[in-house]
């Protein structure tokens, strides 16, 4: 068939002709066999596409997926769970030993030879002020766990978002 | 029994309802299923990659914007998976054509194997012959009613490359019945 006439047959089918383009393309469909031939065909495809019976899932698809989506759920909820616990436990036990350094620091550091202030002083050059001395070390661990936590929530984000590409 | 609409049921599941997901699973399954088969022509494959989408979509609902209508947003989703899943496959008979459309093409079809059988069955089996991308234009647009700019959007085409799909599609399954003895049966 013509490329001209495989044009027409696709306008016509989609309804982009005027009403005079189709009765010139009736005119001649009536003196042209081989494009009567594939106008008809064309007619018949349109026909009996919207009847084809469709491909189905598997009956038992839906209970399948909703386990699968029920079990992800559930340990996305309890990887968030565990995840702020150890995070509750690590910084209670920072401020638990912070604690105990202090109160050892305060009564036994002339009893027993434990050179805290060195340690500090090591660590952040800040003089003799003992509040300043606890308070920098501790500021630095919160900042650290909340860092981390929000490391870790930009990383599963950044990971949910690949997976949905 | 009340009638919940998509955006409803997604309200509903992003709430925390997760089981109300089912309802569109309950929906979309089945012509979701025909589009990945039309892409896969395996339904082995087809199945796993349905669960996939439906898990991204599950996954990605937050981030469904309601300009859209939820199936055209959903079968993106779908057509994305099969394709990437007809890629890996590709990449594993790669030896032995040198693309996918040439894996696909009909030109290599035996017409005689369709000499006995109804229209309807040779257009079946013609559409599952076909390069995934022609059959999929072919499906959404005859068996899912959707318009040709909604095809291009699920696609990621532009229009005029979706409807040189369709018409090539069309001109494809025309010839078949041509070609298969149906020629009397239009004179």
């Amino acid at each position: 068939m013509r490329r001209e006439d495989e044009e027409k047959l696709n306008k016509y089918l989609d309804n982009e002709l005027s009403n005079e383009e189709v009765s010139l393309f009736n005119n001649q469909l009536a003196g042209d066999e081989e494009l009567r031939i594939n106008f008809l065909a064309a007619k018949k495809v349109e026909e009996t596409l919207p009847g084809l019976e469709i491909k189905k899932a598997p009956s038992n698809f839906v209970s399948k997926l909703m386990r699968k989506i029920t079990k992800e759920v559930k340990i996305k909820a309890s990887d968030n769970t565990v995840f702020i616990r150890l995070l509750a436990i690590y910084s209670f036990v920072i401020v638990l030993l912070s604690a105990l350094v202090m109160w050892i620091r305060v009564n036994y550091s002339e009893v027993i030879n434990f050179d805290v202030d060195n340690l500090f002083n090591k660590v952040v050059n800040f003089g003799n002020n003992d509040a300043l001395q606890m308070l920098i070390p501790l500021s630095i661990v919160v900042i650290m766990l909340a860092a981390n936590y929000f490391f870790y929530q930009n990383h599963k984000r950044l990971k949910e978002q690949i997976k949905s590409l | 029994m009340i009638r919940l609409n998509d955006i409803e049921i997604i309200d509903s599941v992003l709430k925390g309802n997760v089981n109300d997901f089912s309802l569109i699973v309950e929906k979309y399954k089945d012509r979701a299923f025909n589009l990945c088969y039309s892409i896969l022509k395996n339904e082995m494959d087809a199945e796993e990659v349905l669960q996939d989408a439906f898990i991204k979509a599950f996954n990605s609902l937050k981030s469904f914007k309601q300009e859209s209508k939820f199936s055209t947003w959903f079968y993106r989703i779908v057509y994305n998976t099969a394709l990437s899943k007809l890629k890996s496959k590709e990449r594993k008979v790669d030896s032995l054509s040198d693309s996918i459309e040439n894996y696909y093409d009909l030109e290599e079809t035996d017409y005689k194997e369709y000499e006995e059988e109804s229209i309807s069955m040779i257009l079946e089996k013609s559409i599952n012959t076909m390069d995934p991308k022609s059959a999929m234009v072919i499906i959404l647009y005859y068996m899912d009613n959707l318009k040709i700019n909604e095809i291009a959007g699920i696609m990621g085409l532009s229009i005029v490359n979706t409807k040189v799909l369709l018409h090539r599609g069309r001109k494809k399954l025309r010839e078949i019945l041509i070609k298969n003895n149906f020629r009397e049966e239009f004179l």
